[in-house]
């Protein structure tokens, strides 16, 4: 899946820079979690470009997407990103957006998206 | 030694700072990315964990004759009690400060394990000692 279709699908809304590369990405994996321990360790194997799906907004979403290699950030409940967060994801080329979807509502459109292109 | 870093317990603004300086080292020098990866997920861990658990401590990075890389980390303590429960899955003595940040799952020791090719963990009261060697 693209990640133009992901976004379109949540409404959600780019906090860093966008381009044609960045929209037309190709999603192989989408993981939706608060604890960045389990994402380190989940996706560790994973070669596919990830979305990371995510409530948490602190400078360690950013790290722990740099430290796997994940391009895309996609937050919860619409919460804010501080600007910090933003800059290190743009040092990092990084995507984040922003959805007022919740973990679970976002997952589950995301993934329906998902099967209706298998 | 090619790097040394110091990491300060509680500072979870500048925690993965010390791994992502690692990470950008091993890329400039043309190390393969699968390789970088499992090297830079075991650095994040063990470098959180410092933050999160101890009281303070030390990070080497080091590349040897023969390519393969090492990484220490050293702290003053407290010191893990049981380390055999450390590495189980789930198991967790992190205070709600690092699950707030994201960490503290109970799932780092066991992961730097999986990572590293070598992985030597010694631990007393007066500080944690790890040893991670990536070939």
């Amino acid at each position: 899946m693209l990640l133009k279709d992901i976004t379109q699908v949540v409404k959600a809304k780019a906090l860093t820079p966008l381009s044609d590369d960045i929209l037309n990405m190709e999603i192989g994996k989408a993981f939706a979690s608060d604890l960045m321990s389990d994402v380190l360790c989940y996706l560790r194997d994973v070669e596919d470009n990830v979305l990371l799906i995510t409530g948490l907004t602190n400078l360690q979403i950013v790290h722990t997407a740099s430290t796997i290699d994940i391009k895309a950030i996609l937050v919860v409940r619409g919460k804010t990103v501080e600007e910090h967060v933003i800059e290190a994801a743009k040092d990092h080329e990084i995507s984040i957006f922003v959805t007022d979807e919740t973990l679970f509502s976002a997952s589950g459109k995301i993934y329906c998206l998902e099967n209706m292109h298998d | 030694m090619i790097k040394h870093y110091t990491v300060e317990k509680d500072n979870y603004d500048d925690a993965g700072y010390a791994s992502i300086d690692i990470k950008k080292y091993l890329k400039n020098s043309g190390f393969e990315s699968s390789i970088i990866k499992r090297i830079s997920i075991a650095s994040y861990e063990a470098e959180i964990n410092l933050v999160i658990h101890s009281l303070g401590g030390e990070i080497g990075f080091d590349i040897d004759d023969e390519e393969r890389v090492h990484l220490y980390f050293d702290d003053i303590g407290p010191g893990i009690a049981d380390i055999e429960k450390a590495m189980q899955k789930g198991y967790s003595t992190a205070s709600k400060k690092a699950r707030d940040f994201g960490f503290g799952a109970g799932m780092g020791l066991d992961n730097m394990k999986n990572c590293a090719d070598i992985f030597e963990i010694n631990s007393s009261k007066d500080g944690t000692h790890i040893h991670m060697v990536f070939e």
